[in-house]
């Protein structure tokens, strides 16, 4: 258990919450990374089983990088910028238990790319996810969005930058449930015990071998 | 005789619209055309491309009626020229849209596979001929697009699917009623025409070139791309159309 003053997380009955608290939109910032990875490495250290991630209120999962500060950033700090979000992504990515994103809202830029690192998706019927990168002259999500649905479905958010509602992004298997938004939190919850009721070493070896499933096969 | 494609420009979006009654069937002076709109519409700068076809058919595929008469080298030749002109439609920097107003088969069903989306009429009928053909055609594209479960279905029985069951398939990514299909492929066109060019491309690059690397290097990638673009002036613009509450005018550089 624990806070910062962008970030809360707890645990209770085997599952760590990790709530992103940065009104109104949830944007990242250095203080909310450095909570998540906090958070993330108490879980593992805790042998906690499954890991729920949301957003604080009801209109943002997490609205991505804070424009201000990446106006601000220069040759030398760019890379920095770009090596402190990945360090958060790996974390989920290589953390034992799996990882569920609670989609509260709206979902952008490096809020998409946060969510597309989790191992789940439930969202509620506010969830609206945005590859919003053609949008404002980036690239971000196309890595995870290109291995997560298929190229068809990739290209049409990518290219398009549009917003993906909830049912849409149900139908595309990005969200795996979408409830009534005062049910999201017990929806991430029953997805996270059920994950946590299963055999940790058995779970942890399974995320293992669906991160490795997609990697091309040494000299092909 | 008449052209058999008619090329229109609009604003930023570019319209190839297959005339070659009644089936639209792809022959060396209708690829020939497409390739060299292409090429027009790259050198105007034209940021999305709609694909059609007029009449009851979106495309066809070959004729089959000249392709029987092919000896082996003209057989290659043949399907290197389609391959061509798919590879065409597919590194165009900028986005395209098939519209595909009716039967999609074959060689066309391939056309409309190398676009990067495809919006669909009512109308619009989708299949992988090759098995009754006895040809092997679309398995790269499809499986890619679609996903192999899907290209499996679709390529070993050769059936062919509707609009409706095209879009839950993902292989279509909206279907409107057959009237209204001209605006819908044009309001796509616009959206992307809208959106950052470099953004676009890069985008569309990565999609081909992160498929085939190990994760961390796909990222490693992706994170030097943003780099690149985040000193662009069309992102500059963003944030400051962004901060000014406007929306943004992008050039391309």
């Amino acid at each position: 258990m624990g806070e910062n003053a962008q970030t809360r997380w707890w645990r209770q009955d085997g599952v760590g919450y990790v709530v992103i608290d940065n009104p109104p939109m949830n944007v990242l910032s250095d203080v909310n990374r450095r909570g998540m990875l906090e958070a993330l490495g108490e879980f593992q250290r805790d042998g906690v089983r499954a890991v729920v991630l949301t957003g604080a209120g009801d209109r943002a999962f997490c609205g991505g990088a804070d424009l201000k500060e990446e106006e601000r950033l220069t040759p030398e700090t760019v890379q920095q910028f770009l090596r402190r979000g990945q360090e958060v992504n790996r974390t989920i990515r290589e953390l034992d238990a799996p990882v569920i994103a609670a989609i509260n809202g709206w979902t952008m830029g490096g809020g998409l790319v946060l969510a597309l690192w989790c191992d789940l998706r439930v969202g509620s019927t506010r969830a609206k996810l945005g590859a919003v990168g053609v949008k404002v002259g980036l690239m971000a999500s196309n890595v995870q969005l290109a291995r997560l649905v298929p190229e068809a479905r990739a290209r049409d958010a990518l290219l398009t930058g549009r917003t993906l509602e909830a049912a849409e992004a149900l139908a595309w298997g990005l969200l795996s449930a979408v409830v009534p938004p005062e049910e999201l939190l017990r929806e991430a919850t029953a997805w996270a015990r059920r994950i946590a009721a299963r055999p940790a070493a058995l779970v942890a070896e399974a995320k293992r071998a669906l991160n490795r499933a997609l990697e091309p096969e040494p000299g092909a | 005789m008449s052209d058999p494609v008619r090329v229109a420009v609009e604003g930023r979006v570019g319209t190839l619209e297959l005339d070659h009654p009644p089936l639209n069937l792809l022959t060396d002076p209708v690829r020939a055309a497409l390739r060299a709109a292409l090429d027009d519409f790259r050198a105007r700068g034209v940021r999305a491309v709609v694909l059609t076809g007029r009449g009851r058919a979106f495309c066809a595929g070959a004729d089959l009626r000249d392709e029987a008469a092919l000896g082996p080298e003209a057989a290659r030749a043949r399907v290197d020229a389609d391959e061509a002109l798919c590879a065409a439609l597919a590194g165009y920097p900028g986005a395209v849209i098939a519209a595909l107003n009716g039967p999609a088969l074959g060689g066309g069903l391939e056309l409309a596979l190398a676009c990067d989306l495809r919006v669909a009429a009512r109308a619009a009928t989708l299949a992988g001929v090759g098995v009754a053909l006895g040809l092997v055609v679309s398995t790269a594209r499809l499986t890619r697009l679609c996903g192999e479960a899907v290209a499996k279905d679709l390529l070993l029985t050769g059936r062919t699917v509707g609009a409706e069951e095209a879009l839950a398939l993902g292989l279509v990514a909206a279907v409107v009623d057959d009237a209204a299909l001209p605006a819908e492929a044009r309001r796509w066109a616009d959206t992307v025409a809208s959106r950052a060019p470099l953004s676009v491309q890069a985008n569309k690059a990565a999609l081909v070139h992160c498929a085939r690397l190990p994760l961390a290097e796909a990222v490693a990638w992706e994170r030097g791309e943003w780099a690149r673009l985040q000193k662009t002036r069309d992102h500059k613009e963003a944030l400051e159309a962004f901060f000014a509450k406007r929306a943004p005018e992008f050039t391309g550089a």
